[in-house]
């Protein structure tokens, strides 16, 4: 779920879109997936854009999504911050 | 979940027309959007805003969970697209935050929207060097860019320095909220 990659961290998500607000919901064990609730839509990358936008908002750092650009699954890097920083950020 | 309010919850409240604009005398504080790093800092400085009022009026007093509460209240702001919640720092320090809320009006009011500073508290050594100032000026900033034309806060009148400084920053009497014990 959480990986140490260079100086970042690259969260494993399972993005719900058109959810009601923007919220990290807690892990998809059987994924092994952090579950990432995004209120846009999954259109022309408006999921994409806001799922960057807010995770970037959370940790106050860079983030970019490094595969799963067209999937619900996506692998995020969010730059300049550690595992141990993150977990203990989303209480973990 | 924890009212952000309760502790700047008065007897009056004040009105502003957004189209004032303040200007920003200090550039050695830097403000910006909190993240979840800054969560904590800013639990710590709402204490200190609950301990002040707490010498005002009991009814101010925390319960044991009200800063597990508050953190869960300010982790959810963070994300939020109607909340703007604003830290200060100088010298590697959060020295103050402000919490702006974008809620809708009463329904008889024409208004679609109307903005709220539901908290706000700069710490004592950091007082008098413009931090509040900037953190309003950037909050005045989001409020404009999401059209909102007027926003309210509430200040206990007995809350000698944070009403004097609403008063500077362009506030005016607006409300009254009155209180008695049943």
């Amino acid at each position: 779920m959480l990986e140490e990659m260079g100086d970042g961290t690259v969260l494993h998500v399972i993005v719900v879109p058109n959810a009601k607000k923007n919220e990290i919901v807690g892990v998809d064990e059987t994924r092994g997936r952090l579950k990432v609730k995004i209120r846009a839509p999954p259109v022309e990358g408006r999921a994409n854009k806001e799922l960057v936008g807010f995770l970037s908002k959370l940790f106050g750092a860079r983030v970019e999504i490094l595969r799963g650009e067209k999937s619900r699954e996506k692998d995020v890097l969010v730059a300049g911050k550690g595992v141990d920083e993150i977990r203990a950020l989303l209480h973990l | 979940m924890f009212p952000a309010s309760s502790f700047i919850h008065g007897m009056f409240e004040y009105g502003i027309h957004i189209k004032r604009l303040l200007p920003n005398r200090n550039d050695m504080v830097e403000i910006r959007e909190a993240s979840l790093r800054d969560v904590e800092a800013i639990v710590e400085l709402n204490k200190k805003l609950a301990d002040i009022h707490a010498e005002i009026d009991e009814i101010y007093k925390r319960g044991c969970e009200t800063s597990k509460g508050f953190r869960n209240h300010v982790e959810s702001l963070i994300s939020s697209e109607n909340a703007s919640l604003l830290v200060a720092e100088m010298d590697g320090r959060v020295a103050g935050y402000m919490i702006g809320l974008i809620e809708k009006p009463r329904p008889f009011l024409k208004l679609e929207k109307i903005g709220r500073i539901s908290d706000a508290y700069v710490d004592f050594e950091y007082r008098k060097k413009g931090v509040g100032r900037a953190l309003l000026n950037r909050l005045l900033e989001w409020f404009r860019s999401n059209g909102v034309e007027y926003i309210t806060l509430s200040v206990d009148v007995r809350n000698r320095a944070g009403y004097s400084f609403w008063r500077k920053m362009g506030f005016e009497d607006w409300m009254v909220r009155m209180i008695r014990r049943v």
